[in-house]
Formats: structure tokens, C-alpha cells, sequence
């Protein structure tokens, strides 16, 4: 019982912290800036942008 | 004696205005479907009574107006009939734009555009057009461009609609960041500060090919001043050697038409005024030899 309890508590700590991580996109958007070309679907995981993209995403209201 | 070969005028060689202030030429007029001067005379007449006929007839004023048809188009036709020297460029090997310059709102700021250049690398794409340059939203753009005349040259434009935009997708503008038109050799460069642009802010831009030369100018100036000039016509050289000309020594006209006609050169029929010159004490001086 103990060993499950330690289980479900990984689970936790581990989504906690994807959650901490996880940059989710409010709606769809699109980037196109020379050769990047990234279409963004809502609910969609933006994490690894580029800052300056995370930047437009911030104004366009998009994260 | 027999009779000497009556004197007798063909065609037109050229037309070649000339400073009145130096007498240097500006440039000669070749590709010209005439050039004539009118010299029309007037006859006054009294008449009076039952008679059909005057009574008596003197002369009234004779028109010295000279019609002008060039086919082609020099610069020193804008600086004499429009009043504008243009300003010839040296030929381009790496093509050019113009400054980005705001047209509706504010575009060129440190939150948006700051400046519009050729990519290095892509100087064969770019086209000769106009461009304008619209916010989609605060960190996008759209491109429009407003003629396809040029848009083959390098690798091929194509409009994206019938409103005329070239760019598939707006283009994200970041900081700092050269962002490029593709397949147009352009491109937009973003403002040093956070980009927040206001939707539908425009600016402008203007593209020139590589190019062995080229030339603008802006018309319409209140301080564009037609200018006075000397002009000198040749007649076509007969096949005898016969040449005929004549030098107008003081000139003034305006206008400078231009005609896009479908299948058609341009011809201009300029009317200019040759008047009279003090230091010469005369209007115009005839050379005629046959050699």
C-alpha cells in the first residue's frame, strides 16, 4: 500500500512539474520568419520556441 | 548658265537643345518624328464698303511656334518642358529599395519596421516594383505588390489574391531581426524595441533590379521651373550632301505628354515658342549648304 502511495505521488510530482515546464498555446497562430515556418494549433506545447517568438506569441494574446 | 539645283528641305536628322547661359548642348533629339517651326504669317486686311476685295492689306504677326515630336524620352526633355532635372543613377549591381516610409499610422518605429534593404544573396530576385507593407497584427505583416510587370525576374513572385498580396502567410516580425519577402530579394528589418505594431498601420517601399542605369524624378513642384533654351534643327542630309538648319535661339515651352498606348511608342508633340533674343538681336539664324 505504502510502495503504491509512492507511485501515485510520483505521478503527481511529475505532472506538477511538466506543467511548470509546458507553454500552452490559448489558440491556433502561425509563424513564418524566413526558413521557420511553425503552425500552432490550440493547446499545442510552445516551449521550445525561440524567446523571440514567445515574445510575439505573448502579444498576439497566444500564451 | 543653266539653272542651279533648287534648294529644297526632307525629313529631320535630329533636334538638339542647348543652354542659352553656357550654349552647351543638353543632349540631342534623335528617335523625333519632327520638328517644325510654324512661322505662320498674318494678313490684315481693310476691307469696307461694296468692294470684294481690300483695300488695302499689311502684315499682322508671324508664329514662330516650333512642334516638337520626340519618340524618345531624355532627361533634359523633363528638366526643359516639365521644369525637373531628374536624377540619373549610376548603374545597380546589387539592386536597390527605397527608405520604408510610412503611409497610413506608424509603422517605422522602434515597436515595428525599422528599415526595408535587399537580401545579400538573393540581388538577382529582386523586381522592379511598388510595395506596401500592412500590419495583419501586432507582430505580423503582409506584403502587397502593385504591379506584376517585373514579378518573373529571378525567382518568380506570385500574387496570393486579387488584392494584390505577394506574401503566402504575414511574415513575423521580431527585434532586430531581418525578415525576408521570399522570392522578392527583399527584406524588412524589425524595430530595436518590443514589436507591437497597430493593425493596418502601412508603409511603403519602392524595388529596382540590377540595372546598368536608371532614372526618377518627382514632377509637379511648386518650385519646378520650365527653363528657356536655344535649340538647334537638322534636316535630314539629302542624297546630295544638302544640309538645311536652323538655330532658335531663345525657346520656351511646356508640357511633356506621355502616352501608354497599347502597341504604340510613345510620341509627345511638345509646342514651344521661339522668341526673340537681344544679344543675337533676332529669333532664329538658317544655315543651308550643299557641299
Amino acid at each position: 500500500m505504502a510502495k503504491k502511495k509512492y507511485k501515485e505521488d510520483q505521478d503527481t510530482w511529475s505532472e506538477s512539474d511538466n506543467d511548470l515546464q509546458r507553454l500552452v498555446a490559448k489558440k491556433d497562430w502561425s509563424i513564418h520568419q524566413n526558413d521557420f515556418h511553425r503552425e500552432i494549433k490550440q493547446g499545442d506545447d510552445v516551449s521550445d520556441l525561440e524567446q523571440k517568438f514567445l515574445d510575439c506569441l505573448k502579444a498576439e494574446g497566444v500564451i | 548658265m543653266a539653272l542651279s539645283e533648287p534648294r529644297v528641305i526632307y525629313g529631320i536628322h535630329s533636334a538638339s537643345p542647348y543652354s542659352r547661359t553656357t550654349g552647351l548642348p543638353y543632349g540631342i533629339l534623335r528617335v523625333v518624328g519632327g520638328s517644325s517651326m510654324a512661322l505662320s504669317g498674318e494678313l490684315i486686311k481693310l476691307n469696307g464698303g461694296s468692294a470684294k476685295y481690300a483695300w488695302a492689306v499689311e502684315d499682322g504677326l508671324i508664329s514662330a511656334e516650333i512642334t516638337l515630336k520626340p519618340k524618345e524620352y531624355p532627361n533634359f526633355l523633363f528638366e526643359l518642358f516639365l521644369g525637373k532635372a531628374p536624377t540619373a543613377n549610376a548603374a545597380e549591381t546589387g539592386a536597390s529599395v527605397t527608405t520604408l516610409t510610412d503611409k497610413n499610422g506608424t509603422l517605422v518605429v522602434s515597436t515595428g519596421l525599422a528599415s526595408v534593404g535587399v537580401k545579400s544573396g538573393s540581388e538577382t530576385d529582386v523586381k522592379f516594383g511598388n510595395f506596401v507593407v500592412v500590419a495583419a497584427s501586432a507582430t505580423t505583416v503582409d506584403v502587397y505588390l502593385q504591379s506584376d510587370v517585373d514579378i518573373a525576374r529571378g525567382t518568380d513572385g506570385t500574387y496570393q489574391n486579387d488584392a494584390l498580396k505577394i506574401t503566402a502567410s504575414p511574415l513575423t516580425i521580431t527585434t532586430s531581426t531581418a525578415v525576408e519577402v521570399p522570392n522578392f530579394g527583399v527584406e524588412l528589418t524589425g524595430g530595436s524595441g518590443t514589436i507591437a505594431m497597430t493593425t493596418a498601420d502601412t508603409a511603403t517601399f519602392k524595388s529596382r533590379p540590377i540595372n546598368t542605369k536608371s532614372m526618377d524624378v518627382v514632377i509637379g513642384s511648386t518650385s519646378d521651373l520650365p527653363l528657356e533654351f536655344g535649340l538647334i534643327m537638322i534636316a535630314q542630309q539629302r542624297g546630295n550632301g544638302e544640309m538645311f538648319e536652323i538655330d532658335a535661339y531663345k525657346c520656351k515651352g511646356v508640357g511633356l505628354p506621355i502616352g501608354l498606348e497599347e502597341n504604340a511608342y510613345s510620341e509627345a508633340e511638345i509646342k514651344a515658342e521661339a522668341f526673340y533674343d537681344s544679344t543675337q538681336d533676332g529669333v532664329f539664324a538658317i544655315r543651308h549648304v550643299t557641299p
